[in-house]
């Protein structure tokens, strides 16, 4: 896969030929310095950037053949992901902007689902609260419950502790490996932290926009 | 330590807020335009008033035609009587009477004219401006317009008659028994400012080209005028009394300048108070964007202004940074306002030269610009002074915590409190600056209740969607709706703000609407089924026979006509009492000024029933006896038995109140207000009014065989006037509907700034839609739905108020009957949604075309 986007003095090349399988239910983690291409490969991952060369394709869906519309319903069904400034909606209570993607979905029970999810991030008491009410930690729970609630076949997560303290950080990412092998799905982490990568089963290196086994 | 905020420097204060303002983007624009426009409408009809009281003061005169003005009806003054108001200065004297103009060369083509003769020394006052432009400072040019060359006098029309008759300058017009050939068109007269309405265009011609007209016969219905200018050493006052002591039973109506200027000065008053207000709603709605403008401004400043905390700013400190940042941006838009207010008078003069023919320039009139700059300032502190006192809620905490949602509720009360001493200036200037403070203190409750209601109704809107979300029956399955619905009632919701700037210019759109389609479907739907077709005025007692032959000829089966006799008189006593002593109910008071049409008759008048008193015999002879509206005379507190005193051409005639009748007015039959015994009226040149009911066409037939027949005959077709009327109630509800327009653009501007102060918030919003899996369409239909509801919730609330306003207005004002025009409702409608969805038609753009990856990168 290659990534090649417009920049203010020409393009800029930012993935370089990168190869990559993950199998179903594994957890990858990768790694690398800021500006390596860890974020946009998780972007094309995602379906939120195209590639410029090459091919994406998840569980067994290729990207080229979708158009915007089309990824956002595979988003929808199939994709999960929790962000490093937990992007929620900050006019939406916590109950509602879990049951977001269940409502797109058409799930019947969306609000009950959404409820369970918040209660299994131990924030079922918050549940009508605004995101702005929440602490950094709460807010990334409310983000992880948001991201697994419709059981996604893929979860991404970008630097998911780097905007929280050590603790907090640990606790949020024992639940999400806790969440991912409960719903058995199939995990693409991006770190700066050695240890937090470590726990995943592969770990790649991002730099310059090549991807090296760690 | 703490620094203490009071202390801290107005110059390092200056420093920041300067500093601040150079990032400041979004809001001043709509700060600068909201305000600007508010202020610019007060400042120029403020402006316009002061310029057309200046004119009022400096040309009174003109305005009047002269120092006095001394008027009859049907007969000219005396040789004795010339020559008293010769002795006191310089005459002119022209004739008005209404009359039939045709095309010389097609007698089918005919319009009603308002026709004025005068004489070698019109106008003594002002200037008469010719189509030409050249403006005549004495009447060298309007002579020799209107002289006899060639056998055929000249005369001077309006340009509406030559589009009427379809001739243009240099051709023949006909007028009673004689040519004139049209010789420039009149743009402006000096002493016709006051006449707004009229039965048709005026034509001007010479006192000569008059009498070979024929019309003016005895009787006729014409009035004399004599204009007077005095000498410097007479003063008005004394040359009335003169006028009076020589000639008491005259019978004549003097007026002076300031009779004139009075009625002039309190309609424009009336008009530019009308325009005030106006601008000050525009004002208030500006407030509302101002408010908005700011709350966004600040929201978007939280961070910098938490940092400003984290450093030591204390509250005082950082509201003045920010006070100060308002008050600039504020002053720039009131100058702008005011810059653009001043100009007005000069482009009213420009662009409407007839409106005051004297009018050759202006100037600034530093009290309305004051006063406007005022309201600015008011408007601006009572709109930005909650917003920026919740800059003492920013915590400098909010650093390290995200979306900070700022809440838009009015705060603690204390907040409330500061607001209350603005609010009572601002009612204070409204009420204590007008005209008629009556009036603007009926303007300002009304605000205040619109305000109140306004935001009721958005508040209903936002409960109803929020009651809707919650019912799963409705929304279950329909995530679109869901979405839309609840985009209503979230924080930073729009409802509130569509709400208040859109409803209040559509209810004024739907009220007037409505008013004018019922004035309209009164005027056109019930009037003529009543109507007669035609009047037929001025015919003679030796032509009587000759018409009633000439429509037994033309029209012997269809319609009816009806002929009585007519002459206007004076009322000038009531039991021996001068009618200025008597006391009279105001209701009636009209029946008693100027003339009045007085008829006879020997049997009792149909469409009227006596209820006091008895009718005369038919073959009665013997003391003048009078037979009266029942209703009048009891208002005069008149009854059977008591004496009316009437001036019939300088004659006075005393007749005892015989009986009282109960007139039927709403037949639309001719009647008259004071019937007389015929030997009372035997030795006045009366004439005789006719009214035909017929059917159009055969009514057509018969005006024309009449005016063929006798050219002193007048013919006024009521369909023609009903036309003039619906064209005045058209012209009218255009001028309110294009200022009520002003507001509405407001509305718009404050619509279209709060939905770009919200445009980050929403691209965000979709951007986390999109990647939680909503579709282009979805997002497409939630922005619809949003939009859509908005604009239907407010326009549909907005047409039930100004309905019920216009019903109102129907019942009670004009105590006529209101029907609902379904078509306007449904206009209005159609206008506030499309309005809404345009407003938001660029956000929804950006929000369908932006990149999902441009918002969610850490770096």
């Amino acid at each position: 896969m290659h990534l090649t986007l417009p920049g203010p003095s020409g393009p800029v090349h930012i993935l370089r030929g990168i190869s990559l399988d993950v199998a179903p239910g594994e957890a990858v983690s990768v790694v690398g310095p800021s500006g390596s291409g860890k974020t946009s490969l998780l972007m094309l991952l995602a379906g939120m950037e195209r590639a410029s060369r090459g091919r994406v394709a998840v569980a067994g869906v290729g990207f080229e053949a979708l158009d915007e519309d089309a990824l956002a319903e595979f988003r929808r069904d199939h994709i999960g992901i929790v962000f490093q400034a937990f992007h929620l909606i900050p006019t939406m209570t916590a109950l509602e902007n879990v049951s977001v993607p269940l409502q797109f979905a058409g799930a019947r029970d969306a609000t009950s689902i959404a409820a369970e999810a918040l209660e299994a991030v131990g924030l079922g008491h918050r549940a009508r609260h605004l995101p702005g009410t929440l602490s950094g930690g709460e807010q990334q729970r409310l983000a992880l419950a948001r991201a697994v609630a419709p059981r996604p076949r893929l979860l991404l997560a970008d630097e998911p502790t780097g905007n929280l303290d050590q603790e907090t950080g640990a606790r949020i990412i024992e639940l999400m490996f806790d969440m991912q092998r409960s719903i058995g799905a199939t995990l693409a982490l991006i770190t700066h932290d050695p240890a937090l990568a470590a726990r995943c089963g592969r770990t790649l290196r991002m730099t310059d926009g090549r991807l090296h086994a760690s | 330590m703490r620094p203490d905020s009071a202390r801290v420097p107005w110059r390092v204060l200056w420093w920041f807020a300067w500093r601040e303002l150079r990032g400041a983007r979004h809001g001043v624009a709509t700060l600068l335009v909201c305000l600007g426009l508010g202020v610019a409408a007060i400042a120029a009809s403020g402006s316009v008033n002061a310029m057309l009281s200046k004119v009022l003061t400096r040309d009174a005169q003109a305005l009047l035609g002269g120092d006095l003005k001394v008027q009859l009806t049907h007969r000219p003054a005396t040789v004795e009587e010339q020559t008293t108001l010769a002795r006191l200065g310089a005459v002119s004297h022209q004739v008005t009477m209404r009359s039939q103009a045709l095309r010389a060369d097609d007698q089918t083509q005919r319009a009603l004219v308002e026709l004025k003769a005068v004489d070698e020394y019109y106008p003594l006052y002002g200037r008469i401006q010719l189509a030409n432009g050249q403006n005549t400072p004495a009447n060298p040019i309007l002579a020799r317009a209107l002289a006899l060359r060639d056998g055929v006098f000249g005369a001077v029309v309006a340009d509406e008659l030559l589009v009427r008759l379809g001739v243009v300058v240099g051709d023949q017009i006909r007028i009673g028994e004689a040519n004139f050939e049209v010789r420039a068109v009149l743009v402006a007269e000096p002493d016709n400012v006051a006449s707004f309405a009229s039965f048709g265009p005026r034509v001007m011609i010479s006192g000569a080209g008059l009498e070979r007209t024929g019309l003016v016969a005895r009787g006729a219905l014409v009035r004399h005028v004599y204009l007077l200018k005095l000498p410097p050493n007479v003063a008005p006052d004394s040359a009335i009394d003169a006028i009076n002591h020589a000639h008491p039973k005259a019978g004549w109506r003097i007026s002076g300048v300031e009779d004139a200027v009075q009625g002039l000065a309190e309609v424009y008053a009336n008009i530019t108070l009308f325009f005030s207000l106006t601008g000050l709603t525009t004002l208030l709605i500006g407030g509302i964007g101002v408010a908005n403008a700011v709350q966004v401004y600040l929201e978007r400043r939280q961070t910098t202004i938490a940092a400003l905390k984290c450093l030591g700013a204390g509250t005082q400190t950082v509201f003045r940074i920010y006070a100060l940042q308002v008050a600039l941006l504020a002053g720039l838009a009131i100058a702008l306002g005011l810059a653009l207010g001043a100009l007005t008078p000069g482009v009213v003069a420009a662009r409407f030269p007839g409106m005051l023919p004297t009018v050759d320039g202006f100037g600034i009139a530093p009290g309305a610009l004051a006063e406007a700059a005022a309201f600015g300032a008011l408007v601006t502190a009572s709109f930005t002074l909650l917003p920026l006192l919740r800059l003492r809620a920013i915590s400098p905490g909010m650093l390290v915590r995200g979306h900070a949602v700022v809440a838009a509720s009015p705060g603690p009360a204390r907040n409330l409190l500061a607001l209350a001493p603005l609010l009572a200036a601002l009612v204070a200037l409204t009420i204590g600056s007008a005209h008629a403070p009556r009036v603007a203190a009926a303007f300002v409750v009304a605000a205040g209740l619109g305000f109140l209601v306004l935001r009721l109704a958005a508040w209903l809107i936002a409960r109803g969607a929020r009651l809707i979300v919650n019912d799963t029956r409705f929304t279950h399955g329909r995530p679109v709706l869901r979405l839309a619905l609840s985009n209503l009632y979230r924080p930073g919701a729009l409802t509130v703000s569509v709400v208040l700037s859109l409803g209040l210019g559509l209810t004024v759109l739907v009220a007037v609407a409505q008013i004018e389609t019922n004035l309209k479907r009164q005027i056109n739907d019930r009037v003529p089924d009543a109507a007669p077709q035609t009047f037929f005025l001025d015919i003679q007692k030796d032509q009587v026979a000759d018409f009633e032959a000439l429509f037994e000829s033309v029209n012997p089966a269809q319609g009816a006509l009806a002929l009585a006799p007519m002459i206007r008189g004076r009322i000038s006593a009531l039991n021996g009492v001068p009618v200025a002593e008597a006391k009279i109910d105001p209701e009636v008071e009209w029946a008693f000024r100027g003339d009045r049409g007085l008829s006879y008759s020997a049997v009792p008048v149909e469409n009227s029933e006596v209820v006091e008193g008895t009718w005369w015999p038919e073959d009665y002879s013997g003391p003048n006896l009078v037979s009266m509206d029942a209703n009048i005379a009891r208002g005069a507190g008149l009854g059977v038995g008591d004496t009316i005193t009437i001036n019939v051409l300088g004659r006075e005639i005393t007749a005892e109140i015989a009986s009282l009748r109960e007139i039927r007015w709403q037949s639309a039959r001719m009647n008259f207000t004071f019937v007389y015994t015929p030997d009372t009226l035997a030795a006045a040149p009366v004439t005789f009014i006719a009214t035909l009911h017929a059917e159009p066409r055969s009514a057509r037939a018969f005006e024309d065989a009449v005016i063929a027949r006798f050219a002193n005959v007048t013919a006024i077709s009521v369909a023609e006037a009903i036309d003039r009327v619906n064209a005045l109630l058209t012209q009218a509800a255009r001028v309110i509907r294009m200022i009520a327009s002003v507001a509405l653009l407001a509305g718009c501007v404050v619509l279209a700034s709060a939905v770009a102060g919200g445009q980050h918030r929403r691209l965000y919003e979709a951007t986390i839609l999109k990647v939680l899996g909503g579709t282009r369409r979805r997002l497409l239909g939630v922005f619809m739905f949003e939009f859509g509801l908005l604009g239907l919730g407010t326009s549909a609330f907005a047409c039930a108020a100004g309905t019920l306003g216009a019903a109102w207005m129907m019942h009670q004002v004009m105590q006529g009957e209101f029907v609902f025009a379904p078509g306007v409702a449904l206009g209005v409608i159609l206008l506030g949604v499309v309005t809404v969805l345009g407003a938001g038609a660029g956000t929804l753009y950006a929000a369908l075309s932006t990149r999902a990856s441009q918002w969610l990168r850490n770096d």
